[in-house]
């Protein structure tokens, strides 16, 4: 909810007379980052998820402070660049940092946490089960009062 | 003027590339896909190997089948060619990619898959039907659905008609026919079975191509320091974190890119298809490294060409959809330049058949049963709904370009603002209510519709930096969750359903 408020903050402040005030782009930078947090955190919520669940929210911290640095890194000297792996500072913290770095490290976050925090033979069994259960009651005639 | 999601669609003429290579590898790569079609069409003999491909296809071709989905043309042309025009700032539309690929399979992937478990899942309205015990909110769903995919298809089928016009130099007009008749071919005949597997050979062109062509982008430059100091030198700001884009427009790329994944029906039912749901496991992993070798392309021709017309190697283009077919021709061989053509071709090709199928989908199925009138044949009436929305398309696509443009940028945005509360938040969470669904997805029909119309029309002018698609997803957003809120004691799940949510 925190998320959709910043998110909502920022675009109405791009209503205002001027134009979007130069907090909007971070603020709807950051509040997006913390969306997708809290929505892979409400898929996290279930039992033996909590490791998970403090990877996620620690790591969708780590990326709400990358997207907020973005802004304040100073441009670069166009006559005398200063470049990390190829591009300017900024760039490459946007890239790298943000485009790059989750790419290797999320899905393997994914696959390591998978059996034990998302989803086990267990957790099938109980889904089958369920679901077989169910359409034991539907078949059944409805009982008349 | 700022791009706005109109800048994603491919309507703007190409230039020339007939050419015996370049024709060549084209009907060779026609050719697999009519292979693989008449291969799949024998095999389709249920509604269910129509929609969801029996529910047997392994974790590649599930990888494949969603990157070729997930990737229209626009990663190939638009897109590099907007960051030729505006800088890193059109590079925010690809940046979540890192992250997308974990958060659908966290938040969807497991979910829909294990809905596939307990009851015969064929649409993405299937599970919302299931989820909330509502044909209305299957039945809405469905006529978003539909309303997005006819528009979304024509301005594809230009894209189509563009690219093979410009590969076989026989004409727009003709060339979109053309086009509708192959896709006609092989997603009438063989549903999602055909497409999957034509999709497996389409994501591999697709990532190889993107991949062998980054190769070719740093060689251009002497590689990204090379590139960026040659670019520093004449345009700065180029390289900033948002180019030539105001933050704002940036970041709301960042939003709609990285949120509006977890609401695209062609690329979601897939995960129905997937045999065995432990496999997902490794989805990820796989997805993920072959996306970001897809839109390797997308950021490098951009960058290489910008640097390419500072030093006078290329003329400045006319047009910046220019930016890959020139990149190509001048500086990779001709090969390799028919390769990606087909490539293109092959991304475009995937999201429309899949289009194809999630119509047929909405037609065939959700609709009648939101009705209370479920077809009895569904596999036949689903191959005549597929060659009639791609006939409507077709003949939508013919129009002047900015109307078939106008028309397309429906598309990605309504699946979002309509399908994102219900579905992503909805299936994690069991206080949304029937009540907040029917209201978010409404909300976000009626309002992408109006907004877009209106702005279409010059009735009104968002400011710099708000794009309709992200204003509506945060509106549908917020109504879905205060409208679930207000009627929580609505809320009532069925026990497998429930089995589903809590896993």
């Amino acid at each position: 909810m925190l998320g959709l408020v910043g998110a909502a903050a920022a675009y109405a402040a791009a209503f205002l007379p001027g134009g979007a005030p130069a907090w909007a782009g971070p603020l709807l930078g950051v509040a997006s980052i913390v969306i997708m947090t809290a929505t892979a955190l409400l898929a996290a919520a279930r039992p033996g998820g909590g490791t998970l669940a403090a990877m996620l929210a620690v790591g969708g911290l780590a990326l709400a402070f990358a997207m907020a640095s973005v802004w304040t890194i100073p441009p670069t000297d166009p006559a005398n660049p200063d470049l990390d792996l190829g591009l300017p500072r900024a760039a490459a913290h946007l890239l790298y940092g943000i485009g790059l770095l989750p790419a290797l490290i999320v899905p393997l976050v994914y696959a390591w946490t998978f059996d034990r925090a998302t989803l086990s033979e267990a957790d099938l069994a109980r889904v089958r089960a369920a679901a077989a259960a169910h359409r034991g009651e539907a078949a059944e005639p409805p009982q008349r009062p | 003027m700022i791009p706005t999601l109109r800048a994603l669609l491919q309507v703007a003429d190409l230039p020339a590339f007939a050419g015996p290579t370049v024709a060549g590898v084209a009907v060779l790569y026609g050719a697999g896909v009519a292979a693989i079609s008449l291969w799949a069409a024998r095999r389709t003999r249920t509604a269910a190997d129509f929609f969801v491909a029996g529910r047997g296809i392994g974790l590649l071709a599930l990888t494949l089948a969603t990157l070729a989905s997930n990737i229209s043309g626009f990663a190939f042309i638009g897109g590099p060619g907007l960051v030729y025009a505006r800088g890193l700032g059109a590079v925010w539309i690809i940046l979540p990619a890192g992250i997308t690929g974990a958060l659908g399979a966290w938040v969807l992937a497991k979910r829909l898959r294990l809905l596939a478990e307990v009851r015969p899942m064929l649409t993405i309205p299937d599970a919302l039907g299931a989820r909330y015990g509502s044909r209305l909110v299957q039945g809405l769903a469905g006529v978003a659905i539909l309303v997005a995919i006819v528009g979304y298809m024509a301005a594809n089928l230009r894209a189509l008609g563009v690219v093979t016009d410009a590969v076989f130099g026989i004409g727009l007009g003709p060339a979109i026919w053309l086009g509708t008749l192959v896709m006609i071919a092989y997603s009438a005949s063989g549903g999602s079975l055909s497409g999957v597997y034509v999709d497996v050979l389409q994501g591999t062109i697709m990532a190889a191509a993107s991949t062998l062509v980054f190769a070719y982008v740093l060689d251009a430059g002497g590689g990204m320091a090379g590139l960026s100091r040659t670019i520093l030198a004449a345009d700065p700001a180029f390289l900033d974190p948002w180019g030539h884009l105001p933050p704002l427009t940036a970041a709301s790329f960042f939003f709609v890119f990285g949120l509006g994944v977890l609401g695209q029906p062609h690329v979601l039912h897939k995960f129905y298809m997937l045999k065995d749901p432990l496999r997902l496991k490794w989805f990820p992993l796989l997805g993920t490294a072959a996306l970001v070798l897809t839109v390797l392309l997308f950021v490098g021709v951009g960058v290489a060409v910008k640097a390419l017309v500072v030093t006078g190697e290329l003329e400045p283009l006319a047009n910046p959809d220019f930016a890959t077919p020139l990149f190509l021709l001048r500086r990779t061989p001709l090969l390799l330049a028919a390769i990606v053509l087909s490539g293109v071709l092959a991304a475009i090709m995937s999201t429309v058949n899949a289009f194809l199928s999630v119509g047929a989908g909405a037609i065939t199925h959700d609709i009648p049963v939101a009705l209370g009138r479920p077809l009895g044949d569904e596999l036949r009436w689903a191959r005549w709904a597929t060659v009639l929305i791609a006939a409507a398309a077709a003949a939508a696509a013919q129009l002047p370009g900015a109307l078939v443009s106008f028309l397309g940028i429906f598309g990605w945005g309504l699946f979002a603002s309509t399908l994102v509360p219900a579905l992503a938040i909805g299936l994690n969470w069991a206080g949304g209510t029937r009540a907040g669904a029917v209201a978010s997805i409404a909300t976000g029909l009626v309002a992408t519709l109006a907004l877009e119309t209106a702005g279409f029309l010059g009735w009104i002018a968002l400011p710099a930096g708000v794009s309709v698609a992200g204003l509506t997803l945060v509106l549908s957003l917020l109504v879905y969750l205060g409208v679930s809120a207000a009627t929580s004691a609505s809320a009532r799940l069925d026990p497998d359903v429930r089995a589903v949510l809590e896993s």
